[in-house]
């Protein structure tokens, strides 16, 4: 088991009971269940449950290679986190990444905890020198992110239109 | 010369893959020459649905190619990806736009009203500004070549031209 990397300052009694671990099939239906939480579509391209299927079949494949982790709390899977590695050895050592956390568990360290976790585990193992990620207007992890030291570096105006709103997507991006 | 617009086919694979590996390209393109540049070409030419490939011919000979990676997420129908690549021999004699005509008849059968693709400090970014590509972002050291990096520039434009 993988432990994640521990920020003393803030909540350490449940950060010291985060693990890591590499995802396994079974965690499939914890991610489902996160992404059809209410509201939580809003943050992603997907609208139903038929994309959401879609979209895991990936992050699955990428699970095969150890390049998807989950995270647990007292032996809870709590959030988990995939790297989308570049087949293309010029750009595999830039990595797009997607995070998700629990979202009854949201807001108390987790989604910090498994993201300084993550970028240990995509510098030390997987030698990957820059993550970058997208994300939508409008969705608080963009301030995690920001305090993570991503920088952004554009912005895609109406990427998403989602219920007759448009949404612009950001893209940051941090060397590690 | 007239400039004729098709799907592509998995014959076109052999042209495609020659266009790729022009020694002069490559420093600016994601993929190393051999299997790499083999894998891209292969992937060009038969993108899954309902991403789709042009070919463009003159005299019947295949001259261009623009790849329109699509997605049936509801959220994002009204955008694609592209790529697009003119024979060396070929540019400058209207392949290009004849390609993004046919992408712009597709985009607006589809709903589709933007192209978005990405340069990587390419000689040709003049040229897709010229054909309406306008630049929104830049992720600096995206791509690694020997002795440094390249950065990655992403373009938009509008399919309802």
């Amino acid at each position: 088991m993988l432990k994640g990397r521990i920020r003393k300052s803030e909540e350490p009694s449940d950060k010291e009971r985060i693990h890591l671990r590499h995802t396994v099939p079974a965690d499939e239906a914890y991610l489902k269940k996160w992404l059809l939480a209410e509201n939580t579509l809003r943050g992603f391209p997907m609208e139903n449950e038929a994309e959401v299927d879609d979209n895991l079949k990936m992050w699955m494949q990428y699970a095969k290679y150890g390049c998807a982790l989950t995270a647990e709390l007292e032996g809870e899977v709590v959030g988990g986190c995939v790297l989308y590695v570049h087949p293309y050895k010029k750009l595999v050592h830039a990595c797009l990444f997607a995070i998700i956390v629990d979202d009854s568990k949201r807001g108390c360290g987790i989604g910090t905890q498994l993201m300084e976790a993550m970028i240990q585990y995509a510098k030390e193992r997987l030698k990957i020198e820059q993550l970058h990620l997208e994300v939508y207007d409008g969705i608080k992890a963009f301030d995690l992110y920001k305090r993570m030291g991503f920088i952004e570096y554009g912005r895609e105006k109406d990427c998403l239109r989602d219920k007759g709103e448009s949404i612009d997507k950001i893209l940051m991006y941090k060397w590690i | 010369m007239e400039i004729e617009i098709r799907e592509a086919k998995s014959q076109d694979q052999t042209s495609v893959l020659t266009w790729l590996s022009d020694p002069e390209l490559l420093p600016f393109l994601q993929t190393e020459k051999g299997r790499e540049v083999k894998d891209l070409a292969q992937f060009w030419v038969s993108p899954q649905k309902p991403s789709l490939s042009f070919i463009a011919t003159i005299k019947k000979k295949p001259v261009g190619i623009l790849v329109i990676f699509a997605s049936d997420y509801n959220k994002i129908t009204h955008w694609a990806f592209c790529t697009l690549l003119v024979a060396k021999n070929k540019r400058g004699c209207g392949v290009a736009k004849a390609l993004l005509q046919a992408a712009d008849l597709w985009a607006k059968k589809r709903g589709c009203e933007r192209l978005i693709m990405e340069l990587y400090e390419s000689p040709f970014t003049q040229a897709f500004e010229k054909l309406g590509f306008k630049p929104y972002a830049t992720q600096e050291g995206y791509v690694k070549v020997e002795g440094g990096y390249l950065s990655r520039t992403l373009f938009a434009r509008s399919a309802l031209c």
